[in-house]
């Protein structure tokens, strides 16, 4: 090693060089990344709801679905005034690119038809081809609403407060917020005294976490000065601040160039992974420059060293003593990483891939640049006697630590833990899993506002797809399965939260009463499956070639029944689902089968996932850290000795979303990823320094003092710096991934360095393990 | 200094005016668009005809539906209007369904249809003249043809389609009505210059976006004596939705005799 550091001084130069031309090339590969938020990112694909949603969404459409609800202040929507905007919207919308024309449903949209029986047979027209201007027209309409019941609730809510047009795009490069974008001025047109005008859809949100996940722009600098005036007020050089900062930045810089080197997509979900990749490389970087200064002040107080001489020998030690730790520590940490390759949420993934090699840039960095750059740098002045033996906070801090775990009741500190342990095991039972983006956000915030109203006043703002599917062509055809349809939706407008349903049996029903004079009795799906085939085809007679193609497929062997939701609720989902399977098990004939899918569902999907992946993602990190620590120290013990505080931190992650109500999805559940990938650093630094002076030093104590005043106190530098540098994401105002991302990492980063600090020493003087006490020859 | 530039500016003038002329001159030996649009309108109303035909329905996904239908047809005194009698011979399940349409260019079309599942003869009242015509992406419009008199017309240019001279007509139409009651902003038709039949057309909504585009092909002479063509294939695709139709016909026969007698409600019932 020392070697190795005397080879990295001679060709300095070059190796900055090369650094610093590294650097822009990922720095040029990082423009071609694209930042993107793409739900299925984040969905586990082959779950069978979501594997039915995308399936849904390829044949019938009905992805990225916008609402716009229209509701007057006085009166209800049957007033020119309403309806006029909403022929003026319908028009606008159409010119708009990237809606797909023939999906557009609204009062005024070609699509809605109106479905009249007469005396000698059937009108099919337009359910609002002008506004009505007469007190007869008006009332006609009225008449076709109610008389059209897949109207109801849909684009008119049962009260008629409201209508609504509903919007579907196509998938787009410029993302949700473009969506949004170029809706909002239609919608800002129409906005007056006369009416409240909301706007709802997932899109919505979507593009809502684009724009707020924008505010890192502002939070970034920020943080970072905060992150740099702890490591100056810990070091106490601008060099201490400086120097960790550079390796920070150019790790993330060099992960984020690999990335956009290899294509991988940023997703929203990854914006926050640098703040990782940055604690980590803090903490590697502060380890080796507090262990650089300890060696630098030794050798000018106890040799005749020039500063410039010192400093270089300093820089040879320190990277020689620390190197193989900060390796060993970053082996562990992004083996953990990349083992997450294995999972099937997309996001996870690239979390994983994009952290490792974070890490592994950080550790080249630390291992050359930072050396090199170091030994160029102008040595730092002498201590004064006042500073050499003043304690500073961290010094108490340290100090205390090593007074419990050195001192006759070490137990206690077992204890406390054991007490941690069971408060955090009660907390993580009340852990609620909410995967709905719609917490995502302060529910005060006006589109949540909007979402409420348009929730409250049609169906539901969440859906829940139906895909029924035949062996044969035809198979939809069939009166038993549109029966079967039929009495599902009954079975599903019965249960509480279920606003509306709508399928293609609908439209048959009302093709049957229509021809049969508009008699009630009638509105029932006909015994014969000709009969059925000929009122298709009239239907088709009379409207457009694509009028149905959102609720069954060209060849009438798949349909889509859709069902709205008024609750995001998870548990909610899971028990209608259950009611569904039970329904379908015995009303649907063989050969026909029932998908699931949509937007509560795959919530659902991911909650299922997640439980399952989550705990088993950090059993995989934690199983490579074990394993791989145990292998480098040569010792299970050691393996369990850097497993410990991590699980610890872990418990507290959990315990406290329990104990707080902060939602576990995916962005919270990053977080105790971080926990596992900082605590192992923190404990490997600790045994490492242990066993070196342990080795050396004859009295325990001193031994122990000495580790938590020197790798220690980097460690409370670190773990201080870090969270309050991202405690100014907690001022990210209604956008609560921020805030519990403050909240989260600060403590992940404050109990991994505790328990690394309280439990460590104490437990390697309780037990004394031979990899650390050699056996007495 | 006034005086010193009028003679010059007599110059100007003069040369403007012999410049103005050329084009002017050129006008004179160009196409009368009217005639040419009249002669479109008519020269595929033929008297009388039956045919079977194949309508292809083809949407985005390349997933298709196949009817075949008799159909029979007479066109009305006026020489505009047609009165259809189509029999769905196939598939299976829609057999022995019959539409009777009676075209009205001035008003909604009468429909009736017969479905043999009810037994009964029904009256559908649809159609606006831009709605689908038989469930299929050409419009009521695009089958009775655009009255020569509600557009505007400008020749765009002349080209050559499968070897045959075209001129290529923009159509514009004249009033708001006309654009809502076909649904279309802009025409642009390829038209042979020997029989003055349609060859291609391009279709632009009423958001001025394109919409669709159809072929007409395999155009035979099918009756000497009236100077009548028919295009058995046509092809329109609604290049906003991706759905296509493809309409065959095999067996046309004009002249028949068939009498108005022929298209009653009551003959539907008939085998």
């Amino acid at each position: 090693m020392k070697g190795y550091v005397e080879w990295v001084l001679k060709y300095r130069v070059a190796v900055i060089t090369l650094t610093i031309l590294i650097t822009m090339v990922a720095v040029f590969q990082a423009r071609t990344i694209e930042i993107i938020i793409d739900p299925g990112k984040i969905m586990p694909q082959s779950h069978p709801y979501v594997a039915t949603s995308t399936k849904v969404e390829e044949i019938f459409g009905s992805k990225n679905v916008v609402v716009i609800g229209i509701s007057p202040r006085q009166g209800d929507i049957y007033q020119p005034v309403v309806l006029e905007k909403v022929q003026r919207m319908t028009a606008a919308i159409l010119t708009v690119s990237g809606v797909v024309k023939e999906n557009l449903l609204s009062l005024s949209a070609r699509r809605a038809k109106n479905i009249v029986g007469t005396a000698d047979g059937l009108e099919v027209k337009s359910l609002m081809a002008t506004v009505p201007t007469t007190a007869s027209q008006m009332s006609a309409l009225r008449d076709a609403v109610d008389n059209n019941p897949v109207y109801l609730n849909t684009i008119v809510s049962a009260d008629a407060k409201t209508t609504a047009i509903i919007v579907e795009f196509k998938d787009a490069p410029g993302g949700y917020r473009d969506m949004i974008k170029k809706v909002e001025p239609i919608v800002e047109r129409e906005r007056d005294a006369q009416v409240d005008i909301t706007v709802g859809g997932l899109p919505n949100f979507l593009a809502r976490i684009e724009i707020y996940s924008q505010r890192m722009e502002f939070f970034l600098p920020i943080s970072f000065l905060i992150l740099s005036i702890v490591l100056f007020q810990a070091f106490r050089t601008k060099q201490g601040m400086i120097l960790p900062l550079i390796t920070a930045v150019l790790a993330v810089a060099w992960g984020v160039g690999v990335m956009g080197a290899s294509g991988v997509p940023m997703d929203v979900f990854n914006a926050t992974t640098p703040i990782l990749i940055l604690a980590v490389a803090t903490g590697h970087a502060v380890q080796l420059l507090k262990r650089y200064y300890e060696e630098y002040y030794r050798l000018r107080e106890t040799t005749q060293l020039s500063p410039k001489d010192a400093n270089r020998e300093a820089v040879i030690t320190s990277l020689s003593r620390v190197g193989p730790v900060m390796i060993a520590a970053g082996t562990v940490a992004s083996l953990g990483f990349f083992s997450l390759i294995v999972f099937d949420i997309s996001t996870v993934r690239t979390f994983g891939i994009f952290t490792g090699f974070g890490i592994l840039a950080a550790l080249i960095l630390e291992m050359t640049f930072i050396p090199a750059l170091r030994s160029m740098l102008s040595p730092p002045r002498d201590r004064t006697p006042s500073m050499r033996y003043k304690q500073r906070i961290w010094d108490r801090i340290t100090n205390t630590i090593a007074n419990w775990a050195t001192g006759p009741n070490r137990n206690r500190i077992y204890i406390g833990f054991l007490l941690f342990i069971l408060v955090s095991a009660v907390g993580m039972t009340k852990i609620v899993e909410n995967n709905s983006v719609k917490k995502y956000f302060a529910p005060d915030l006006s589109f949540q506002n909007d979402d409420r109203i348009l929730n409250q006043s049609l169906g539901g703002t969440n859906t829940l797809y139906l895909l029924i599917e035949g062996k044969v062509d035809d198979a939809i055809k069939n009166p038993k399965t549109l029966q079967a349809m039929d009495d599902l939706q009954r079975f599903l407008e019965e249960q509480p939260g279920v606003g509306k349903t709508i399928s293609i049996a609908d439209f048959i029903k009302r093709m049957n009463q229509a021809m049969h004079g508009d008699k009630p009795e009638y509105f029932t799906i006909p015994k014969s499956q000709e009969l059925i085939s000929q009122y298709l085809l009239l239907y088709s007679m009379s409207g457009d070639p694509g009028d149905f193609d959102s609720y069954v497929d060209y060849d009438y062997r798949l349909a889509k029944l859709t069902a709205y939701i008024k609750t995001d609720s998870t548990a909610y989902i899971e028990e209608l689902i259950k009611k569904i399977n039970a329904f379908s098990a015995t009303h649907f004939s063989d050969g026909v089968s029932i998908g699931i899918g949509g937007s509560a569902p795959q919530d659902a999907a991911l909650n299922d996932t997640m439980v399952q992946e989550k705990l088993l993602n950090i059993a995989q990190i934690c199983a490579v850290v074990l394993v791989i620590s145990s292998l480098i120290f040569r010792s299970l013990i050691a393996g369990v000795l850097v497993l410990v505080p991590l699980l610890i931190a872990v418990a507290a992650n959990f315990s406290l979303m329990g104990w707080s109500g902060i939602l576990l999805n995916i962005p919270t559940s990053l977080t105790s990823a971080m926990a596992v990938g900082i605590g192992a650093d923190y404990s490997i630094y600790l045994i490492y320094r242990l066993r070196e002076e342990l080795r050396s030093e004859l009295n325990e104590e001193a031994a122990v003092r000495n580790v938590l005043r020197t790798a220690g106190e980097a460690i409370l530098f670190v773990a201080v710096a870090v969270s309050a540098g991202y405690g100014v994401l907690l001022f990210s105002s209604g956008f609560y991934i921020h805030m519990w991302l403050a909240i989260l990492i600060a403590n992940a980063m404050m109990i991994s360095a505790l328990s690394a600090l309280l439990l460590i020493p104490a437990l390697v003087l309780t037990f004394r393990p031979k990899f650390i006490y050699p056996p007495q020859h | 200094m006034n005086r010193k530039f009028t003679p010059s500016l007599n110059i100007i003038l003069a040369l403007a005016m012999s410049l103005l002329a050329q084009p002017l001159l050129a006008q004179e030996a160009e196409p009368d668009l009217l005639s040419i649009m009249e002669t479109n309108f008519s020269v595929s109303k033929v008297i009388g005809s039956t045919s079977d035909a194949t309508f292809t329905l083809i949407n985005r996904t390349g997933q298709e539906r196949v009817r075949k239908v008799f159909g029979t047809t007479k066109l009305e005194d006026n020489e505009i209007d047609n009165m259809r009698m189509t029999r769905f011979l196939s598939p299976p399940d829609v057999k022995g369904t019959v539409s009777l349409l009676i075209e009205h260019a001035d008003r909604d079309d009468d429909i009736w249809l017969y479905l043999p599942g009810l037994k009964k003869v029904r009256r559908l009242v649809s159609s606006n003249k831009k709605d689908s015509f038989l469930g299929t992406d050409f419009s009521y419009a695009d089958v009775i043809g655009y009255k020569v008199g509600e557009w505007n017309y400008k020749l765009l240019k002349e080209e050559t389609i499968d070897t045959q001279p075209c001129y290529v007509i923009e159509a514009t139409p004249k009033t708001e009505a006309v654009k809502s009651n076909t649904g279309y902003s802009k025409r642009i038709s390829w038209i042979r210059k020997d029989n003055k039949m349609t060859v291609k057309s391009e279709f632009w909504d009423e958001n001025g976006q394109m919409l669709k585009t159809s072929t007409f092909n395999d155009i035979q002479l099918v009756d000497k004596k009236r100077g009548n063509w028919q295009a058995m294939r046509l092809e329109t695709s609604n290049v906003q939705t991706g759905h296509r139709t493809i309409i065959r016909f095999e067996n046309f026969k004009v002249n028949q005799q068939v009498e108005s007698k022929y298209f009653t409600v009551s003959n539907m019932e008939r085998d």
